[in-house]
């Protein structure tokens, strides 16, 4: 009953179609005329880089209000033969369409089974629901174990349906979701978003199963994850994005894993942008970090050793939430850390943002409008505030430094200076740094940190919301700093491309750990690899040393 | 993670610190104070009979995540206006307790209704939006009571009337339901006397609480506690929930506190209510309660210690030190001292238990 | 569905008010003002008793009047049960017992010289 009834196996049976869907936030076109079609029984594997579109696409099939809120979409959804358009996740529900997203939806004091019929309960009526509605009828637990459990079943995971989600392993909370989508009586398509992620390999051995098992009973699967291995293994078919466009639809049976990773990178900018490759080889260590732990949610660091070599631009790669964001906020202090970190032999006191200031670290924050730039206030006072405050640079001190004034003219003089260097365009320091565009903030943001004067600087994701010229400048700003004025810098990026540009060397991060350090000259699909590949990586090495996996 | 016995031992000491606190506490406060065991035991008997009930009115709105709430405050000004209307009325004995219950229900409905909008827009803060809360209308209270009644509303007795004509006095005697809900099955084992009905009368909410918890609104107010963006995800309406439990927790309150003063016999119209909350919440964290969850057994505890440093301590103080005048600062300061130390002992346990959540986050250090 | 819901809303809501008023009946606490006073009844004047105990409701401890003494009583609800004992030289020479109802008056004056002769105003409202 709970579970869609197994039908006749009718693999022509269309159960969702999407139509030319496009979708722009503002100006930026993230998805570009996709077409494709989900029949009954179907697993349809989904790939894409960071930003490829993924997640927008999924956003518009659940409804989610965040794209009504920045305009819908264009193109048609067609659930079976009937177009429609959904306003809220539940439309989506009554339609059929469960997902399950990347993080837990679940009440961790409740058990498996409260989670799986959460708000859809199976209740006794008693004479009080007469009189104060529904809301009164008391629970039938039995029953409800009874459906759970049976909804478990299907999966073929031997979890206890009273068991609470907060004693769980990840595991188990990931199916105990799935097993809420398979409990609902209407659902023809489950949509997985990265399901596995978060499980350890035996684990998503069995979600890969229960999957399956699912779709021998008429239920289409859209499956996205970044393990290639996965995708081959379960999916019937492939599709994947780049850039927002659909650029290859595929039988399982016709991919493997290069290929996969060579149509989701492309052949894009593969030689260098910069002409000077010349790279840094001075040995000699500015940074030392050893099992590095960083408590940032969403980006979490688990065990991280590197070393940083004095004049280099270090690259931190891969894909979203693997952490690399992670490792510059935790040495700068900005989030609970653990491990060694030493700069110049000196051990850095972590947790410490003033101290790490003092030593002579800088940081750009991936997050400019939040901690990055004080928004409502001028140029002159967003590119000196560090300075001043740390530094103490730019004051006036009198009575023996009991009190400390302002410089107002050198700190005019220096934020013209870096208007200049950076050709930040602006109407001069006097204007608010709301006021300005994207790029000119991060601009702002790096003349900042550049006012610092430090040895080393972490950058991180420098280029993110900023349109393509901006990028360019922001980037040769960068590059400047580090060949001109020998400034060591560890830049942070989930755009692969970008890295390779600039870089001398690039560390790929995979789930909170290092997964590879490779020279930027490496070829796209190495560094492809090391971000697809978890648990995998050091067979993939092997065959890179191999020679196997070289392209060209 | 692995608990091995050493750490589960320590676990248990930190999530249960408060009530152990106070048990040490009164190890040395109950010789001290030179009471005998008798008048112990039946005063704490009495003061079980006589706040259980209202301290189990806080329970609810913890289901349903509104914390430790002092919007019960408003259930208790409900209470006292149905009380002082039927002593107006010369209505006596068990049916006038029950009338004035049932005159206390729309206003407690009504000003539950109001706090629970309120605390909907307040959220995450609602502790200190309720005592705030509590302040505002009680104003409102002292409006009613002491221009409205005897003008507006018509108070025929004039033992209640101000000698000015309007206005209730300040102190009201309930000698008509005295101790008549108490006295109404009385148990004697020595010289212990125990109101049976009165314990009935809670039992009866005990068991209603326990079936509250089982029914489908009951499970919605533990998701919506649990988890506001989750519940909503669900489909459960989360504001409504919340506005529900405000309501049932502010009507309980009220009969709590009608419970409570017909034992105390006397109404003191401006300040009975004054401290119900914060007795009440002390009384409950001392139980070992936080701020997110309660139980029933931490409810019982929790009056129990904490009336027992509440009669003991000033005894203690006075043989200690020779001063009464000390009694009344211990009691005030213990009050507002265990509130603060068991919030503070709340958030040091959070900290804790993500110390220990992180721990797993290291790598080889 | 939703009518149905609404009628026994109504329903509860009535009943609630119903109760009260039961209650407000039951509950209702009056005082009884006892009187053992000389009266004149149907023109003869009858002499207060030397010594009266008056049972209200089947209490076990008597309010004891002296001749010519006023005494209050509390009594609450609308019905009642009275019983009086006469006493002369501290032995019982009469008893009397009635029951009666009250209305919702706070407080009544009872004649115990009018109610032993059965005259009508034996209890009036005050």
């Amino acid at each position: 009953m709970q579970t869609p009834n197994v039908k006749v196996m009718d693999k022509n049976a269309v159960l969702l179609r999407c139509e030319h869907i496009s979708k722009s936030f503002y100006d930026n076109r993230v998805l570009d005329d996709i077409n494709f079609e989900l029949r009954e029984g179907e697993i349809l594997g989904l790939v894409g880089e960071n930003g490829a579109g993924k997640s927008t696409l999924m956003k518009i099939l659940f409804g989610m209000s965040v794209i009504a809120q920045t305009g819908g979409y264009e193109g048609t959804v067609y659930v079976g033969d009937k177009p429609v358009k959904f306003d809220s996740p539940f439309e989506a529900l009554e339609e059929g369409i469960g997902m399950v997203h990347q993080e837990f939806s679940l009440i961790p004091g409740f058990t498996a089974t409260e989670n799986i019929l959460l708000n859809r309960e199976v209740t006794h009526h008693n004479f009080l629901v007469e009189a104060f509605g529904e809301r009164l009828s008391t629970l039938n637990m039995p029953e409800m174990i009874e459906r759970g459990d049976k909804a478990l079943n299907t999966l073929g995971v031997a979890i206890s349906p009273q068991m609470l989600i907060a004693e769980m392993p990840i595991g188990h909370k990931q199916f105990t979701e799935i097993a809420r989508e398979v409990d609902r009586q209407n659902t023809k398509i489950i949509i997985l978003d990265e399901p596995t992620a978060v499980l350890t390999e035996t684990e998503a051995d069995v979600l890969l199963s229960s999957l399956k098992k699912l779709a021998e009973k008429g239920i289409g699967i859209i499956f996205i994850s970044h393990r290639l291995q996965e995708i081959l293994e379960v999916a019937d078919r492939i599709i994947v994005l780049r850039d927002g466009n659909l650029v290859k639809e595929v039988d399982a049976a016709h991919a493997d894993v290069i290929k996969i990773a060579e149509w989701m990178v492309g052949r894009k900018m593969d030689a260098s942008a910069f002409a000077d490759k010349d790279v840094n080889t001075n040995p000699e260590v500015l940074l030392e970090v050893k099992n590095l732990w960083v408590d940032m949610p969403g980006e979490t660091v688990r065990d991280v050793s590197f070393e940083v070599h004095r004049g280099e631009i270090l690259g931190i790669g891969g894909l979203a939430g693997q952490g690399k964001i992670g490792i510059p906020n935790g040495i700068m202090g900005l989030f609970p850390a653990g491990g060694i970190v030493k700069f110049r032999d000196e051990v850095v006191p972590l947790n410490n943002p003033r101290q790490v200031l003092n030593l002579g670290m800088a940081f750009v924050s991936e997050d400019r409008r939040g901690v990055g730039l004080l928004l409502e206030e001028t140029l002159d006072w967003n590119i000196s505030f560090t300075a001043v405050q740390v530094k103490e640079w730019y004051v006036k001190k009198y009575l023996g430094g009991l009190i400390k004034w302002r410089d107002d003219a050198a700190i005019r003089q220096l934020t013209s200076e870096y208007i200049k260097t950076f050709d930040i365009k602006c109407l001069g320091g006097h204007q608010l740094a709301q006021e300005l565009s994207g790029g000119n903030q991060q601009k702002v943001c790096l003349a900042k940190a550049f006012a610092l004067k430090p040895e080393l600087l972490f950058v991180s994701e420098p280029t993110r919301g900023i349109d393509v010229g901006a990028k360019k400048l922001v980037l040769d700003t960068i590059r400047n700093s580090n060949r001109e004025r020998g400034m060591t810098i560890v830049m942070t990026s989930s755009e692969l491309e970008e890295l390779r540009s600039v870089c001398d060397r690039i560390m790929i991060v995979d789930e909170g750990r290092v997964a590879g350090i490779l020279p930027a000259t490496a070829p796209s699909t190495e560094f492809g690899l090391l971000m697809l590949g978890t648990g995998e990586t050091d067979r993939r090495e092997g065959e890179i040393h191999n020679g196997k996996v070289k392209t060209k | 993670m692995k608990t091995t016995k050493k750490t589960s031992y320590k676990h248990f000491l930190i999530a249960y610190a408060v009530p152990i606190m106070f048990i040490t506490l009164s190890i040395f406060t109950i010789p001290l104070s030179g009471f005998s065991p008798e008048y112990l035991i039946q005063e704490m008997i009495i003061r079980l009979a006589r706040n259980s009930f209202l301290v189990l009115a806080l329970l609810i709105p913890i289901i349903a995540g509104m914390g430790l709430n002092f919007g019960m405050v408003l259930g208790a000004m409900a209470g006292q206006i149905g009380l002082i209307l039927i002593t107006d009325w010369n209505i006596v004995g068990i049916p006038g307790m029950v009338l004035a219950m049932i005159i206390s229900i729309p206003l407690s409905t009504f000003l539950g209704w109001i706090a629970g909008h309120i605390l909907n827009r307040a959220k995450g803060r609602e502790m200190v939006t309720s005592y705030i809360l509590g302040f505002f209308v009680n104003g409102i209270y002292q409006f009613i009571v002491l221009y409205m009644m005897g003008k507006a509303i018509p108070i025929g007795n004039p033992a209640l009337v101000l000698s000015r004509g309007y206005g209730i006095r300040n102190a009201i005697n309930l000698e008509g339901i005295r101790q008549t809900l108490d006295n109404l099955i009385l148990l004697k084992i020595g010289k212990v006397q125990i109101p049976v009905a009165t314990f009935i009368l809670i039992s009866a909410f005990c068991l209603f609480i326990i079936w509250f918890r089982k029914t489908k609104l009951g499970q919605d107010m533990r998701a919506v506690g649990q988890d506001m963006e989750v519940a909503e995800a669900a489909g459960i309406p989360v504001n409504r929930t919340r506005i529900i439990s405000m309501i049932i927790s502010t009507v309980l309150a009220g009969f709590g506190q009608i419970i409570f003063l017909q034992n105390i016999g006397t109404l003191n119209t401006y300040n009975s209510h004054d401290q119900t909350g914060m007795y009440s919440i002390a009384a409950l964290l001392i139980g070992g309660a936080t701020v997110s969850h309660a139980t029933i057994p931490n409810i019982f505890l929790g009056v129990v210690l904490f009336h027992l440093m509440f009669v003991t301590s000033p005894m203690a103080g006075k043989n200690l030190i020779g001063s009464a005048m000390l009694g009344e600062y211990f009691r005030l300061f213990i009050s507002y001292g265990i509130i603060a130390i068991s919030l503070v002992l709340y958030a040091w346990r959070r900290q804790k238990e993500k110390e220990r959540a992180r721990m797993d986050l290291r790598g080889n250090t | 569905m939703k009518r149905k819901r609404l009628i026994v809303q109504l329903l509860l809501i009535l009943a609630l008010v119903g109760v009260s008023v039961a209650l407000f009946v039951i509950g209702k606490g009056h005082q009884l003002l006892i009187d053992n006073k000389r009266a004149t009844i149907d023109g003869k004047r009858v002499e207060a008793y030397e010594w009266v105990n008056v049972y209200l409701d089947g209490a076990t401890k008597p309010i004891e009047l002296e001749e010519d003494d006023r005494q209050m009583g509390k009594v609450s609800g609308p019905w009642h049960n009275i019983r009086i004992e006469i006493l002369e030289n501290e032995k019982v020479v009469k008893t009397y017992e009635r029951r009666f109802t009250v209305g919702l008056a706070n407080s009544f004056i009872l004649s115990i010289q009018k109610m032993v002769a059965e005259k009508d105003d034996w209890l009036t409202p005050r």
